[in-house]
């Protein structure tokens, strides 16, 4: 029990005595959990690491280790600066003589620029710039149209989007036997909408909306049956794989699908049928891309009204496309 | 069947193998760049030059009407620069990305001046600092590969390269407010101990567009600078504003 207390009689004197030490400065060298106390000089916590590194070190001027002291003399724009990316004091602008640079004639040197903290300050940033280095001729857009367009290898025609007319003329080859017209000329005409998806990109998207017609006629193919082939047909045109190969030729492939007349056989029957297909075009693009001609191939399906003792059906044959393809956009 | 699998398989490599990486172009009126983010409009009409007698271009084959045609771009060391984009966005895969060093490099007649105009993408931490602060501490990083600092220069500086900055302060550029930084470069021979010593001054405007690497937009920083030799740079500092004093913005679009 002595011994007990004679210990926590020692503690409680060391403890005395280390807290009479804290307040006096010196003694104990853990930290303390209390606030740290005001350094007596001007010196900020931030240039005391550059205190302490040598000479040649804080010359280098990098701004983890302090700056150099002829950069103390010159100022730092504010405008955005968060309080985290404020420099230290250390770097605020101070009076100090004109560098070398003065002697070139530059606009601005440590001492303009600490003038100028002074009327940021009470101006605002708008003053501030008419005493900034100022490299601007005045020459607006509108004195020299902006001209994107790099005509080498850049894609034609400038924009993204393009509206326009076009058409194609094809045969249309296939279909199986008994078909009562002839293989073409299916005629077509469509509004166009193109769109670059880049004026740097050659990848485009190529929608149409057309309306085409192919010669129509009825035929007896035996056992009592007649046939006719679809005249006419409207349908869209996604042609999403669409590029330019260079900016001269373009290829583009995509499907179709529309609603197609299925014709009456001996005045019975008739209706309105899908039609689904796909094609392809190689194109020349011409008058700095505003108008393309070209081959288009493809494929599609051609709806054939079927009469019968039966009654009247209606059936899909798949006719090939080939023949020429022009269009024209404008600006 | 085949044909069409062809034909997807190989557009993606025709259309890439188009021709050499644009950077910019000399249209009927000013240099446009091929970011569109800026422009330098000709000295005196209609001859496509953008700076005075003396000045040659170095970083574009010369066509035979005289005009600027192809972007050099051999060796590539000296015309392009190589980052990796996980500095500048988060990502699981590592993805280099290269980019030009300059835009536009003049150089003097007497081989040490240039005029030289680039565009870089800012880190994250750069990007929200003010401009000031990022060319100030773009110049002072100079030479000094562990600050992982923005090139200003767009030259690589050799490590030990001591930054002297002389003058630094607010600069406006086609009204957009920038930062200019005058600098010494000095380089000392660790042989001989000679010195060499080339000045700078560098004009940093932040852009309001964006560094498009892949579907990343990164903002942007754009460059004008002139370096000479100290007797020289106060005699071709008047061709050096006079070029800048023709750059153009575009308008954001």
């Amino acid at each position: 029990m002595r011994r007990t207390t004679a210990s926590l009689l020692a503690c409680a004197l060391w403890l005395y005595a280390a807290s009479a030490a804290a307040q006096s400065g010196e003694g104990l060298s853990a930290p303390t959990a209390g606030p740290t106390p005001a350094p007596s000089d001007d010196t900020t916590s931030a240039e005391a690491p550059a205190d302490e590194l040598p000479d040649e070190l804080a010359d280098t001027g990098l701004p983890d280790t302090g700056l150099p002291d002829e950069l103390a003399d010159t100022e730092l724009a504010d405008t955005g600066t968060s309080p985290a990316d404020a420099p230290p004091e250390s770097v605020q602008p101070q009076e100090s003589e004109p560098s070398d640079a003065d002697a070139n004639g530059w606009p601005m040197d440590p001492r303009t620029t600490a003038e100028f903290r002074g009327v940021e300050r009470f101006l605002g940033l708008e003053q501030v710039r008419r005493g900034a280095w100022v490299l601007d001729d005045r020459v607006s857009l509108e004195d020299v149209p902006w001209d994107g367009l790099d005509p080498r290898a850049a894609y034609a025609p400038r924009g993204l989007v393009h509206w326009g007319i076009g058409g194609r003329l094809a045969a249309m080859p296939g279909g199986g036997a008994g078909l009562p017209a002839p293989d073409g000329p299916m005629i077509e005409a469509a509004f166009l909408l193109d769109i670059r998806y880049a004026q740097d990109l050659p990848w485009r998207m190529r929608l149409a909306l057309a309306i085409n017609y192919q010669p129509y006629d009825e035929a007896n193919v035996g056992g009592g049956v007649r046939i006719a082939q679809s005249p006419l047909a409207i349908r869209l045109r996604v042609m999403a794989l669409s590029f330019d190969l260079t900016r001269w030729l373009g290829v583009r492939i995509g499907p179709d699908i529309g609603m197609q007349w299925a014709p009456p056989v001996s005045g019975e029957g008739g209706e309105m049928t899908w039609l689904f297909g796909t094609s392809a075009e190689v194109v020349l693009n011409l008058l700095d891309g505003l108008l393309e001609v070209g081959l288009v191939g493809g494929i599609q399906s051609t709806a054939v009204g079927r009469g019968t003792r039966n009654g009247w059906e209606v059936a899909l044959r798949a006719e090939g496309v080939l023949g020429a393809t022009v269009g024209y956009f404008f600006e | 069947m085949r044909w069409l699998t062809a034909l997807a398989l190989a557009a993606p490599l025709l259309t890439g193998c188009l021709g050499a990486r644009p950077i910019g172009f000399f249209g009927s009126h000013a240099f446009y760049t091929a970011r569109d983010h800026y422009r330098v409009r000709y000295l005196d009409g209609d001859e496509r030059r953008l700076l005075a007698d003396g000045w040659d271009i170095e970083n574009f084959e010369v066509g035979d009407d005289g005009v600027p045609d192809v972007a050099r771009l051999d060796p590539p060391e000296a015309y392009m620069d190589s980052h990796a984009l996980s500095s500048y966005v988060p990502m699981r895969r590592e993805y280099a990305f290269s980019t030009e060093r300059v835009e536009l490099r003049y150089r003097r007649e007497d081989g040490v001046s240039e005029i030289y105009a680039r565009s870089l993408p800012l880190p994250p931490g750069w990007a929200e600092a003010d401009v000031g602060l990022a060319m100030r501490r773009s110049v002072l990083s100079l030479g000094n590969p562990m600050a992982r600092a923005p090139n200003v220069l767009g030259h690589q500086v050799p490590t030990g390269t001591v930054v002297h900055l002389r003058a630094e302060g607010r600069a406006e550029v086609d009204g957009q407010p920038g930062y200019y930084c005058v600098f010494d470069l000095i380089q000392t021979d660790r042989r001989t101990g000679e010195e060499r010593v080339r000045r700078a001054s560098v004009i940093g405007v932040r852009s309001e567009h964006s560094y498009r690497v892949r579907r990343y937009r990164l903002p942007m920083m754009v460059v004008f600078g002139l370096i000479t030799s100290p007797s020289d740079h106060a005699d071709l500092r008047p061709d050096f504003e006079s070029l800048v004093s023709r750059v153009d913005f575009a308008p954001r679009r």
